[in-house]
């Protein structure tokens, strides 16, 4: 079998079971049986398949996974989370527009605490979008901002996908994951930006309404009470690696440490909250490790049966200039994003790509971070992104589909600005790793 | 055979509390490890190799658990699209390939397992593993998820319903 029809039918049996409705751990497991059967040594290396799935799940690398989800999972079930929120409230004045620069705000730094934007996006929508109903705003200025920010969390560390992505495509983890800082926080000044001009040009979209009026000192003690506290874990996390201190799984324990000690000093720490969390991270982290183990020979496969190097060889004859290849490969996993799960998206690519980013003198963490935008902007793609789906379930009365993927639309554009950022200026994700080694 | 679904619903909901404890067994492990070393004392070096193995098993405990909460990932492509009729034509074929996928795996996976058993393989981790309890995870996993997709495709439940809306993934 020539390696387009192998890859064309491996490809296409996968794809054709996920359409189906198959969970997509094994539309991949079946896949893999069937490719193995063919392509290796028949059922005789289903063993193989097997040892595989462990050996790839049993990475020690992974252990940040559990970890960040945890940290996040407690930040939001203690109500931490809320105090945040209550204090960038009180910081934030009377100015127009404000509920939708809460959100970016609050968004931006849940996105430091927590690995996982699906959670952020779904706290940010119940504790925001009631309040932005009764206000007043349009459907562009409450779901768009939180369809931006919750995708925050993906880029800004600690992000459980930038761990996913390192482990796979074997690019360092810690320096991944530091990497995402500035872009990400480059990518929520953008969201300002756009809200700025949306409310200037629009002014009914946010009508203005009067707020208790704080005064400075209120502010300050908001400040120092709510927000302050959450520096120490985000330091705890984020700074140890930059400082080299710890590994990106020490550090995850660290914050998990962080974030309960603060829940008690808060008395806020409860059994329940505690069961709750960790039902939570039992949920998410079963459900992207499984797809590890359904995935993990997916790749070789692949590669067996010349599908991989195939795709490579084709890409380079292309003869496309390294920021054209880029684009291509940003809009490839944009497309992809609009259908498939984050893990499939990456098992999808990493073989093809991270080959071609080597030889077109890519820096892999830089493209890690450019990997993670694409992945980000697929949140919030109609028609499956998953962040849409969450709004249409928490959003406002009328939030259709169309409607909630238009609101999300100008969001897309500043992750597309950023991309030409990270293009023009590859030292805002490569400083910090840069500083670390 | 009332009790025996009762037994099995039990062993169902008492992996996934096994899977939630280790979850917690991994933070206490790493975090007493970083706590240790720092006080210059040399932690245990089988720490390493559980936490390891502990991702593994919480996988595949929870995995069947997770039919039943509807949380493993799926993609609507289609199905969002299509009449009744089709769709549930299509969750037959969906549940019925799972279980033959399954009920495989299941078996190779006891094969590999009583294999790697007899002739007492080695795993070499930061302490070495005997080999089999690094595969039997797999064949017990499999069974379960083989007859959790069984009871979906000849009982009332659908997999598809009461999707949680945060569901899907990070």
């Amino acid at each position: 079998m020539a390696w387009y029809e192998a890859g064309g039918l491996m490809l296409g049996l996968l794809l054709a079971q996920m359409a189906i409705g198959m969970p997509v751990f094994l539309a991949f497991l079946t896949t893999n049986a069937i490719g193995v059967m063919l392509f290796m040594g028949g059922t005789g290396d289903f063993a193989q398949l097997i040892s595989n799935a462990t050996v790839t799940v049993t990475s020690f690398l992974l252990v940040p996974v559990p970890l960040f989800i945890l940290m996040g999972e407690i930040f939001f079930h203690t109500g931490l989370a809320l105090r945040v929120f209550e204090g960038v409230d009180k910081m934030v004045g009377r100015l127009p527009g404000r509920l939708s620069y809460l959100a970016v705000v609050s968004g931006t730094i849940f996105a430091t605490l927590s690995g996982s934007s699906i959670a952020s996006g779904a706290m940010m929508a119940s504790m925001l979008v009631p309040e932005m109903t009764k206000r007043g705003y349009s459907i562009n200025l409450s779901v768009g901002p939180i369809l931006g920010s919750g995708g925050l969390a993906m880029i800004i560390p600690p992000s459980a996908l930038a761990v996913l992505l390192g482990s796979l495509a074997r690019i360092d983890i810690g320096a991944l994951l530091i990497a995402g800082l500035f872009p990400g926080i480059i990518l929520g000044g953008l969201y300002v930006i756009n809200i700025f001009i949306h409310v200037k040009v629009n002014p009914e979209a946010a009508p203005e309404y009067d707020v208790a009026s704080t005064s400075l000192l209120e502010k300050l003690w908001a400040f120092v009470t709510n927000i302050l506290p959450m520096v120490v874990i985000v330091f705890a996390v984020v700074g140890v690696i930059i400082l080299g201190i710890a590994t990106p799984s020490e550090s995850g324990a660290f914050g998990v440490f962080s974030v309960l000690a603060l829940a008690a000093a808060y008395r806020r720490l409860s059994v329940d909250a505690i069961v709750r969390a960790v039902r939570g991270t039992l949920i998410v982290t079963a459900m992207t490790f499984i797809i590890l183990v359904g995935s993990s020979t997916f790749s070789q496969i692949m590669a067996f049966a010349g599908a991989s190097s195939g795709l490579v060889i084709l890409a380079g004859e292309l003869r496309l200039g390294p920021t054209e290849m880029l684009l291509v490969m940003f809009t490839v996993l944009v497309v992809l994003g609009m259908f498939v799960d984050q893990l499939s998206q990456m098992m999808l690519t990493l073989p093809i790509f991270m080959p071609l980013i080597v030889g077109l003198g890519f820096d892999p963490i830089w493209f890690g971070v450019v990997m993670l935008l694409a992945m980000e902007i697929s949140l919030i793609t109609p028609p499956f992104g998953v962040l849409l789906f969450v709004m249409m379930g928490a959003g406002p009365p009328g939030a259709t589909l169309p409607k909630v993927a238009l609101a999300g639309l100008p969001y897309i554009l500043c992750g597309i600005v950023l991309l030409g950022l990270l293009i023009a200026f590859p030292g805002i994700a490569l400083y910090l790793p840069g500083l670390a080694s | 055979m009332h009790r025996l679904a009762r037994i099995y619903d039990a062993t169902i909901v008492a992996s996934a509390v096994v899977a939630g404890a280790l979850v917690a067994f991994i933070f206490a492990a790493i975090f007493v490890d970083v706590t240790v070393h720092a006080f210059g004392v040399q932690p245990p070096v089988w720490a390493a190799s559980a936490v390891e193995y502990a991702m593994l098993y919480l996988t595949m405990l929870a995995a069947p658990w997770l039919v039943r909460k509807k949380a493993h990932i799926v993609i609507d492509v289609v199905r969002s699209q299509i009449s009744e009729a089709a769709r549930r034509t299509l969750e037959l074929i969906v549940c019925a390939t799972a279980i033959v996928a399954c009920f495989i795996l299941a078996y190779f996976g006891a094969e590999l397992t009583i294999d790697t058993y007899e002739r007492g393989d080695l795993d070499i981790r930061s302490v070495d593993m005997p080999r089999w309890l690094l595969y039997a995870p797999m064949p017990a996993g499999f069974l379960l998820l083989g007859i959790e997709f069984a009871r979906l495709l000849f009982g009332a439940d659908s997999l598809y319903r009461d999707k949680p809306a945060e569901g899907g993934g990070l």
